[in-house]
């Protein structure tokens, strides 16, 4: 009975604001998924001593997120994740495959002492 | 627009203005002039340059892992906006045009409000991740740690230029709180503050209340969520974190803020309502979130409905409303108005200053939330206010506010004034379009809000935080140049650090806009059982660390977004300014650090 409640509760309060704007705006600080696929693909780039010109931009795409920019000699850099965690990542300069795995394990390896 | 005359400043110019500086100071004319006459050096000031801290390679217990110092990041240029590669030159040719820290989301937290709805975090936690942290008790000690930081980087690393400001873009406060809005003023601007409500040196809260098992109880974790993923046992960390005074210093500079989401709405989310205001000054607390589904929830999203209201107050008053427990009440605990968060800051020495930190009286008077101020003759700073009272911890724009800064950006431009524009959201996040049932002014997002300021190249930086992230963005415009986006983590999660910023002419067409990631002067590693300030400070970073719901590896940012050069074309002839004028502005600021006892 207790959890019944509880779990009414968010879902009450969201259908008691009213407008369909305030219950949309009733989300997540918005960025992290973007966020994750754009900081692993850097983290990326700076262990491999890539020269970025342009650090590669991130967007949503219908499969995932895409992420691109270039190295100051003029390749493309080009990374891609799929839609949900654990992000699946590629990581490409040119036509080389720099990384091939999840945005969070690169994450959790770069806040971590060197072992 | 020329700033002087001179090239630099003459014999005669410099002896008038050290004696001016030593008088409004109190500090003798030879003191003064000895100290102001030392040529700048670069200072060798602990810095993220020199060191940086790193988890653990292995956990110590289950998944926990300590903290511990690792090698600096030296300088990673960013060439987006320039185009082109860099000047080599421009190290040894550059001047600093202005120096200053960069705060945001300082979040300090009185963790026993009964405003303070811990619970949510039992039935939402994907949604309120910080609605009840390990570290929420230590806030304080954290900031005034992150003050002896800004106090230890008084002096430019790069160009021995002297601090001048420190700029914070909003979330001071963590949940609309008078007292934690005081206390976050109280130590920035160098008074001791005893991080207590309620009850005297006795915390009353979820972290020693059995039942609630979503919060991490230091004295015995065994039975909560922490337990099982090792985090430690801190017998005594909670008395000692409400029952000693915490000691600033005080930042040794001016310094301004803005409105953010936790300043503005009740957890950063909500507008506050009577009920709330009402609950925040009580004596009841809820300890399960079933409390906040069937009592709190219920009561706020029915606010029209008297007679609910009305069932609640009375079931309140009775004590019938299920899973809260008693606590003491403070009245100091209030929740603010509107513009009492402005009128806070007003309510606030002449020193470190200015007194209203952005906002004056006529902001209080008006209503209006947002300000500018200007930093130099050359540098203007625009403080907006992003925040949506309606709902939602996302912002915008809104319409008067945008149309008010593109005028006044617009006489920098014609002015060659360089501008800076400090708000608490970022462009990932003025997405939100909320509006009252009622209307409101049109809400601008991110798009055209960028659209808008690549129209005037003298805005130069975007400063801003909310997302607790590390994060530098290009905005690149069209036919070349464009702008820097600067936005600083948090005090309170992960990695908890801030950022110090320095405007440079290099001297050759470009401009660079240095960044260093400023981590808080605590210790990387904690000693167990050290719950002195600073140990507390340091276990806070330690806990944040581990402090899973966060996602504190994403927090740190990637090494693009922590000690960086971010390089531009100059937007203007940048000798306009020129040596005079700059010497004259850092003897002011050297005049204030000599004052404060440091010797910039």
């Amino acid at each position: 009975m207790k959890r019944t409640h509880a779990a009414l509760a968010v879902p009450v309060l969201v259908l008691s604001l009213g407008a369909c704007s305030q219950i949309d705006a009733l989300a997540p600080v918005g960025g992290a998924s973007i966020t994750t696929v754009r900081n692993a693909t850097y983290d990326v780039l700076v262990d491999e001593g890539i020269d970025i010109l342009r650090a590669p931009q991130c967007s949503a795409t219908s499969s995932g997120f895409t992420c691109t920019g270039s190295t100051i000699d003029g390749n493309p850099i080009v990374s891609e994740a799929g839609p949900t965690t654990p992000f699946d990542l590629t990581v490409r300069v040119g036509d080389t495959l720099l990384f091939e795995g999840t945005a969070e394990e690169i994450l959790e390896a770069a806040v971590l002492e060197a072992s | 627009m020329a700033y002087s005359d001179a090239v630099s400043l003459s014999r005669r110019s410099f002896i008038a203005g050290s004696a001016a500086l030593a008088a409004t100071w109190g500090i003798s004319r030879e003191v003064m002039a000895r100290s102001l006459a030392a040529p700048l050096r670069a200072a060798e000031a602990p810095s993220t340059l020199l060191q940086t801290i790193r988890m653990s390679a292995q956990p110590i217990r289950n998944v926990y892992r300590t903290l511990v110092g690792a090698t600096g990041e030296d300088f990673i240029e960013r060439l987006d906006v320039l185009g082109r590669a860099a000047g080599a030159s421009r190290t040894t040719s550059r001047r600093s045009l202005y120096y200053f820290a960069h705060l945001s989301d300082i979040h300090v937290i009185d963790a026993q409000t009964p405003a303070r709805m811990d619970a949510i975090q039992s039935i939402a936690p994907d949604l309120f991740t910080d609605s009840c942290r390990p570290q929420d008790t230590l806030t304080v000690h954290v900031l005034a740690s992150v003050v002896d930081s800004v106090v230890n980087s008084q002096v430019s690393s790069v160009t021995g230029a002297p601090l001048a400001s420190a700029i914070s873009t909003g979330d001071s406060a963590d949940n609309l709180s008078h007292l934690e809005t005081r206390w976050y003023i109280d130590v920035l601007d160098g008074k001791d503050v005893l991080a207590n409500s309620g009850a005297r040196d006795q915390y009353e809260g979820p972290q020693v209340w059995r039942e609630a098992t979503y919060a991490y109880h230091p004295d015995d974790p065994a039975n909560d969520v922490y337990g099982p993923r090792g985090f430690p046992t801190v017998p005594g960390m909670l008395e000692a974190a409400v029952s000693r005074p915490v000691i600033s210093q005080g930042l040794p500079v001016p310094w301004f803020t803005v409105y953010g989401n936790h300043d503005s709405t009740f957890m950063g989310t909500f507008r506050p309502d009577p009920g709330l205001a009402a609950w925040a000054v009580g004596d009841r607390k809820a300890v399960v979130g079933e409390a906040l589904g069937v009592n709190w929830l219920q009561g706020y999203v029915s606010d029209l409905s008297l007679a609910q209201t009305g069932v609640n107050a009375i079931r309140q008053q009775l004590g019938l409303l299920p899973g809260v427990k008693s606590v003491t009440p403070d009245p100091e605990r209030r929740l603010l108005e509107r513009t009492d968060f402005m009128q806070a800051h007003l309510e606030s020495p002449a020193v470190p200053g200015p007194v209203g930190h952005g906002w004056t009286q006529a902001n209080v008077t008006s209503g209006q939330t947002w300000w500018s101020a200007d930093l130099t003759p050359y540098l203007r700073v625009f403080g907006l206010d992003t925040c949506n009272l309606s709902a939602g911890a996302d912002g915008a724009v809104p319409e008067d506010q945008f149309t008010w800064l593109e005028e006044e950006l617009a006489k920098c431009q014609a002015e060659n004034r360089l501008a800076m524009v400090c708000s608490h959201h970022n462009s990932l996040t003025l997405e939100n379009d909320a509006t009252p049932a009622w209307g409101g002014p049109r809400l601008v997002h991110a798009e055209e809000f960028i659209a808008m300021l690549h129209r005037y190249p003298v805005l130069v930086a975007w400063l801003n935080g909310h997302t607790h992230i590390n994060t530098i963005t290009p905005h690149v415009r069209q036919g070349g140049g464009g702008f820097w986006e600067v936005t600083t983590a948090s005090c309170v999660d992960f990695p908890q650090q801030q950022q110090l910023v320095e405007l440079v002419d290099n001297r050759d067409g470009t401009m660079s806009i240095l960044v260093i990631a400023l981590d808080h002067a605590a210790p990387p590693a904690w000693t167990p059982g050290d719950l002195s300030q600073v140990g507390l400070a340091s276990l806070s970073r330690e806990l944040s660390a581990n402090a899973w719901l966060s996602k504190p590896a994403l927090l740190a940012g990637s090494p693009l977004d922590r000690n960086v050069e971010l390089l531009m074309p100059t937007p203007f002839e940048l000798s306009t300014i020129s040596d005079g004028v700059l010497e004259a502005e850092q003897m002011k600021s050297r005049a204030q650090a000599l004052a404060h006892g440091g010797g910039a």
